[in-house]
């Protein structure tokens, strides 16, 4: 079948473009036939018109809707089982969990190995407080105590030794009392030495600086 | 007949358009969207079927039918991107085809005009059921030469004409709904506004006849 067959109908369907349109409306001036057969053909379709629209018995569309009906209860009991907010419940209660345990678990590996290395860490810096309180500490250098991990924490004694930067520090096990604690402090005191040459003299009060190193 | 439902749908729904109240039914489980739904389309689809089969039992049948499947298959087989009335009367159309090839009302013609042979459906092989068909045709006043004229009219061009008439498709839908090129589907249309027209002509004739006889 030749496409220029189906010109009429496209024409009579409103499928043309609109130069197509034109060039369909000069054609059919020039041929007569064409005219005839495009008309014709209008007259048939507008036949078509009169087709009537029938509506389904109401007994087909009850039974239609009843198994709607149905299947929309499902729908709605499928839901009421498992909502969305209980998905969002479950999935927050879940992150939860995973968070918990997996900071559990950084958090208790990471006082391990602490433990290990430094079961405890403690540090008097040297830090002038205010101008008043010129009591300058700085530990000895080379009064290292050394790496105690291996040792029990009964036979453990835990020694101050000053770093680089003259902070004494000192680390250990502390089971019950505090006068392990008291007697570190006390030994850390001893290391404590006179400067020689304070830095800070520009104010009137007197003061002591004591210091770690042997200068 | 509309459904007794509609008079209880709220303006709400009325006012909401297919991709919604389809939203609705699947997500919440909403009859009264579905109601809505039916309310709207039901005549055009069921029309198309009924002009079709030419039987109102058969067409109920393949009415329930379609609704049926698109019920149950709304959840899995419906995609929102397309038109939900489109995707309906896809089904409504192939259980339609169906039964009419499972009936085997008409020989296949369509190969023949397809191939430029002329030949239309005063070739068709005469059919029993079609005669019942016409018959039950012939008493519906409403109905009758119109209806009778489409039903004699081979399955392919009658598809054609009642697509477009009842659900307005463009001629690239039907092509593609019926599988076949724009071409065929324009030429199937433009042989059926010729049969018609050869039909109403021999109507005009026969009631001319007839009258000149009485005079």
């Amino acid at each position: 079948m030749r496409n220029e067959d189906n010109d009429c109908i496209r024409y009579l369907m409103k499928e043309m473009d609109p130069s197509e349109e034109l060039l369909m409306e000069r054609a059919m001036m020039e041929d007569e036939d064409l005219l005839i057969e495009v008309e014709s053909m209008r007259q048939t379709l507008q036949k078509l018109d009169r087709l009537p629209k029938v509506d389904p018995p109401k007994e087909v569309t009850d039974s239609i809707m009843e198994k709607a009906s149905k299947h929309a209860a499902e729908t709605r009991k499928a839901n009421r089982s498992f909502k969305p907010v209980y998905k969002y419940a479950v999935a927050a209660t879940l992150a939860l969990t995973i968070t918990a345990g997996g900071t559990w678990f950084f958090m208790s590996s990471d006082i391990d190995s602490k433990q290990a290395q430094h079961p405890v860490a403690t540090s008097i810096q040297n830090k002038p407080v205010n101008k008043a309180q010129n009591l300058k500490m700085t530990g000895t250098n080379g009064n290292s105590v050394g790496n105690a991990s291996a040792k029990s924490s009964s036979d453990y004694k835990v020694e101050p030794w000053v770093d680089r930067n003259d902070i004494i520090r000192f680390g250990g096990h502390f089971m019950k009392s505090s006068s392990q604690f008291d007697a570190i402090l006390k030994s850390s005191t001893k290391k404590l030495q006179l400067v020689n040459q304070p830095d800070i003299n520009s104010h009137q009060v007197k003061s002591i600086q004591l210091t770690g190193t042997r200068q | 007949m509309k459904l007794e439902q509609s008079n209880h749908i709220s303006t709400k729904y009325k006012q909401l358009d297919d991709k919604d109240l389809v939203r609705f039914y699947r997500q919440n489980g909403d009859e009264q969207a579905f109601s809505e739904l039916m309310n709207r389309h039901q005549t055009k689809i069921y029309s198309y079927i009924y002009s079709m089969v030419g039987s109102g039992e058969i067409a109920d049948d393949i009415f329930q039918e379609t609704f049926t499947k698109v019920i149950t298959k709304m959840d899995d087989t419906y995609n929102e991107q397309g038109k939900w009335i489109a995707w309906v009367m896809r089904i409504a159309h192939n259980a339609t085809i169906d039964y009419l090839r499972k009936q085997k009302r008409f020989v296949d013609v369509s190969s023949n005009y397809d191939k430029e042979s002329n030949t239309d459906f005063y070739d068709r092989l005469p059919d029993e059921d079609l005669i019942s068909a016409q018959e039950q045709l012939e008493k519906d006043e409403a109905k009758s030469s119109l209806m009778k004229h489409i039903s004699e009219l081979p399955e392919e061009q009658r598809q054609v004409v009642m697509l477009r008439h009842y659900y307005e498709m463009p001629f690239k839908e039907i092509a593609e709904l019926t599988d076949v090129s724009i071409n065929t589907a324009l030429g199937r249309m433009r042989y059926a506004l010729i049969n018609l027209r050869k039909l109403f002509d021999k109507e005009k004739e026969q009631e001319e006849n007839n009258y000149a006889q009485r005079g």
